[in-house]
């Protein structure tokens, strides 16, 4: 899992520890669920930005 | 009554538009202080407009369906000289210069507004306890959340305060009022009803729509509401089309799907409404069959991440004011500063690949069926739901299954399905291609005609 503490210190120091403290759980649990999809990503998959209107036959 | 049907008495000038509008404040002043549904009341603008609506109908210049008719608007729905608040201390004296597209449109189409809708914060949640304008309560059980973030659209609605409410969906926030208290509610495809002056949360997955009491009636509000708006850089020229079902609708060989991960940790009494609701549709002819859809779950994970780092982005001009926001929007803003820049982008890119893993599911079926929440509305204050022998936040629980159609940026519809064994409604969610309003409604409406649906709201 992340050092979120740390990069919380780093990134956004403005937050109080005990705010910190009370995200880390619910970080913890995206994190979890969102980091395996993203290894092996194609090189050559762009990101998308609202709808592709091109792409949904518009 | 639905709008379709006192519209023929306007226009028969058996009621005029001022009576709709003196009972529907008139109810407003004694339910509005048990509901908390309306942050600010437009009385006197009300009939104002009233008058006008009437004497151009007496003239002979109707508007359309919508001529006369009371509704509001979500307060994070910019109006002209009245005071827009998005639910938020930060906005709480904020009094725009100018309305949004939507209530341009409306007011365009002859609509009565009577005032602004409370709505969960910022509209960053699904319960609409409000820590600055207090809770909205749900007309069918005031102990209840009525679901956000539009929870004072759906309360209004489902009260019979107003005949229709507009909304904002980033993650569910339109379906899941709608399922809680009863009502339609309908999400349009990204792009096709314009997000102009609409305080935004996440650019990528914010979404306006209706709250109404009828299938119909929700087409009848897309019809004012959609079309191509310059000033909003998402909105799309897809052509428009009269998104009204016809009377008689057939839904006669429409293939609608179905998968198993849709009633994953769902609770019984919902999976037997929506299996019915399904067996409803088989009975006029429709062909329901299992499908195999995308992880629901990875859907999920990158519709977080984006809605995260987005409505961070978009507060990060707050971020000193932290006494000014709730603690449960506090620590999702917290969350999304945190948030990499690469998971964002890595986010979108999963996005685009999981939108074209879930256009192959429209060459097997025309739409999809499944619950809007997996629930029902759970109490004021209940922050955690127990399936299957395990806790599940809430807020999770209640957009776990709407959430995805953000990110896929698709057009859905919540109607109601049923009362639960405790007497609270329960939704239905018909999903179609991109820009398919048209097939969603009408599939909603044929089941709605063949008496799908709960009675009034007993409040």
């Amino acid at each position: 899992m992340k050092d979120w503490k740390g990069i919380a210190k780093a990134a956004a120091p403005d937050i109080p520890e005990a705010d910190v403290h009370r995200i880390l759980a619910p970080l913890d649990a995206l994190e979890a669920a969102f980091r395996p999809l993203v290894k092996n990503l194609p090189p050559d998959l762009e990101p998308a930005s609202g709808l592709d209107a091109e792409e949904e036959g518009e | 009554m639905t709008i379709l049907e006192v519209a023929q008495e306007l226009r028969a000038r058996r009621v005029s538009s001022v009576e709709l509008v003196t009972a529907a404040l008139d109810r407003i002043g004694r339910l509005n202080p048990k509901l908390n549904a309306f942050i600010t009341v437009t009385g006197e603008a009300a009939v104002r407009a009233a008058r006008q609506a009437d004497s151009e109908l007496a003239s002979g210049r109707a508007r359309g369906p919508l001529h006369g008719i009371p509704i509001a608007v979500k307060d994070l729905f910019l109006t002209r000289g009245v005071r827009t608040t998005s639910g938020s201390k930060l906005f709480e004296s904020y009094v725009p210069d100018h309305d949004a597209a939507v209530v341009e449109r409306l007011a365009a189409a002859g609509a009565v507004p009577l005032g602004k809708l409370n709505m969960h914060e910022l509209a960053y949640g699904v319960t609409s306890d409000n820590p600055h304008f207090g809770p909205v309560r749900n007309p069918w059980d005031t102990a209840r959340s009525p679901g956000g973030s539009s929870g004072g659209s759906g309360a209004a609605v489902a009260a019979n305060l107003v005949y229709a409410a507009m909304g904002s969906d980033t993650g569910g926030s339109i379906r899941v009022p709608a399922a809680f208290c009863g009502t339609v509610g309908l999400k349009p495809t990204y792009g096709r009803v314009s997000r102009y002056g609409a305080l935004p949360l996440a650019w990528s997955l914010d979404h306006m729509g209706p709250l109404t009491r009828s299938v119909r009636d929700a087409a009848v509000l897309l019809n004012a509401i959609a079309g191509y708006d310059r000033r909003d850089p998402a909105s799309s020229r897809h052509p428009v089309v009269d998104y009204v079902p016809d009377e008689g609708c057939s839904i006669r060989g429409v293939r609608i799907g179905f998968a198993a991960s849709f009633f994953e940790r769902v609770s019984e009494d919902v999976e037997l409404a929506v299996r019915g609701a399904m067996a409803h549709a088989a009975s006029l002819g429709a062909e329901v069959k299992p499908v195999t859809v995308p992880d629901l779950a990875a859907l999920n994970a990158v519709g977080r991440v984006i809605l995260m780092a987005e409505a961070s982005a978009a507060m990060e001009p707050y971020r000193e004011r932290r006494q000014d926001f709730g603690a449960d929007v506090l620590a999702l803003l917290d969350q999304g500063r945190l948030i990499p820049a690469t998971d964002y982008i890595n986010a979108q890119r999963l996005r685009r690949a999981l939108r074209r893993e879930f256009r192959k599911v429209w060459r097997e079926v025309d739409c999809l069926m499944f619950p809007t929440t997996p629930h029902t509305a759970p109490r004021i204050g209940e922050t955690t739901i127990h399936f299957e022998g395990q806790d599940e936040d809430t807020r999770l629980a209640a957009t776990r299954l709407s959430r995805v159609f953000n990110v896929l940026s698709l057009p859905a519809l919540s109607m109601p399905c049923g009362l639960s064994s405790s007497g609270l409604p329960m939704g239905l969610q018909i999903v179609g291609p991109a820009f398919e309003e048209a097939l969603v409604l009408r599939v909603g409406a044929a089941l709605e005609d063949a008496g799908l649906g709960i009675p009034p709201c007993p409040i």
